[in-house]
């Protein structure tokens, strides 16, 4: 027996690897395009930035994946590190934002429109921080209200207020290329 | 989107930016690239296992730290806290009259404690 109890405790720590890793493989499978695409959002628009900011949110889902029984819990922590994430690299690259982001469109002839999306993406960097987040989750992510607060860790008023100004800002900032008689159009 | 109706200027312009602001889709390779580069990661991360046994090795010096904090004083510190026992006891004792056998009667007239118990405090807290 003596030589039985390490043995066991040798698979048995195995085991919960192996499930550990599963599990983490399937969470990667489900959230890595919506991870992606909200990281690029955020990011203003940079392929290699969103890939950088979606790696260590992952990573880091990684280490707290023990903690994490529930997966829909484990899926609004992701999302919020993956934005504080991306809220991080924005602060440390924000001088180089317009140059790179401008580069960057350009050398992708395959996205549709690459000077509409620019011009997106510096109506999006006007809004403060909680505007943006809040917008690009609501309307572009398709998250509900409640989710986004849940999040954000802000209410529901905050993040209506926050809506309401971002759409303000950005109706008068993208003017000229939705002007408002096509808009006005049912 | 549902919980927050627009109106049709808003819904328009939130319909355009959504089309003109999306992330380009990834390809099979580049999601190859991606979970290869995310694998190297998660190997340099210690295994849960380690963590465990870090968790085990840091509670045990903790209990030790504990052990040794609460164990008993050593000889030399019960003497000394004795005789100041001792010396307490006699000095409270010759205040309130007693001597020898006195000090464990039960009939001590406890009346005399206040005053006493100043005339100590005064005795024993004056620097």
């Amino acid at each position: 027996m003596e030589h039985v109890k390490p043995r066991l405790f040798a698979l048995a720590a195995t085991q919960a690897e192996i499930s550990l890793d599963e599990r983490f493989q399937q969470f990667v499978e489900a959230h890595r395009e919506k991870a992606i695409s909200l990281a690029w959002r955020l990011t203003g628009g940079q392929a290699q930035a969103a890939e950088d900011v979606a790696q260590e949110a992952f990573l880091r889902a990684y280490k707290a994946l023990p903690r994490f029984r529930d997966e829909s819990r484990l899926e609004t922590w992701f999302t919020r590190i993956l934005i504080r994430q991306a809220h991080n690299h924005r602060r440390k690259h924000t001088h180089h934002q317009e140059t790179v982001t401008a580069s960057l469109l350009t050398t992708h002839p395959a996205m549709p429109d690459p000077g509409l999306q620019f011009r997106v993406a510096q109506a999006l960097d006007t809004l403060s921080r909680g505007q943006r987040e809040t917008f690009v989750l609501v309307y572009l992510e398709g998250f509900t209200i409640a989710e986004t607060s849940k999040i954000l860790r802000r209410s529901s008023g905050t993040i209506k207020t926050h809506l309401h100004r971002a759409l303000r800002r950005l109706r008068s900032e993208l003017e000229d290329l939705f002007p408002l008689d096509e808009r006005t159009t049912p | 989107m549902s919980q927050n109706p627009l109106d049709p200027r808003d819904a328009a312009l939130v319909d355009q930016i959504q089309k003109s602001y999306t992330a380009p889709s990834m390809s099979t390779e580049s999601q190859r690239a991606f979970d290869q580069r995310l694998q190297a990661s998660v190997r340099r991360v210690p295994k849960s296992r380690n963590l465990v046994s870090g968790a085990l090795l840091a509670a045990a010096a903790i209990l030790v730290w504990i052990q040794i904090d609460s164990s008993p004083p050593a000889p030399h510190v019960l003497a000394e806290t004795a005789e100041l026992t001792q010396e307490r006891n006699e000095a409270y004792a010759s205040l309130l009259g007693l001597e020898g056998d006195d000090l464990w009667a039960s009939d001590v007239d406890t009346t005399m404690l206040p005053d006493s118990y100043q005339q100590l405090s005064s005795l024993f807290l004056t620097p």
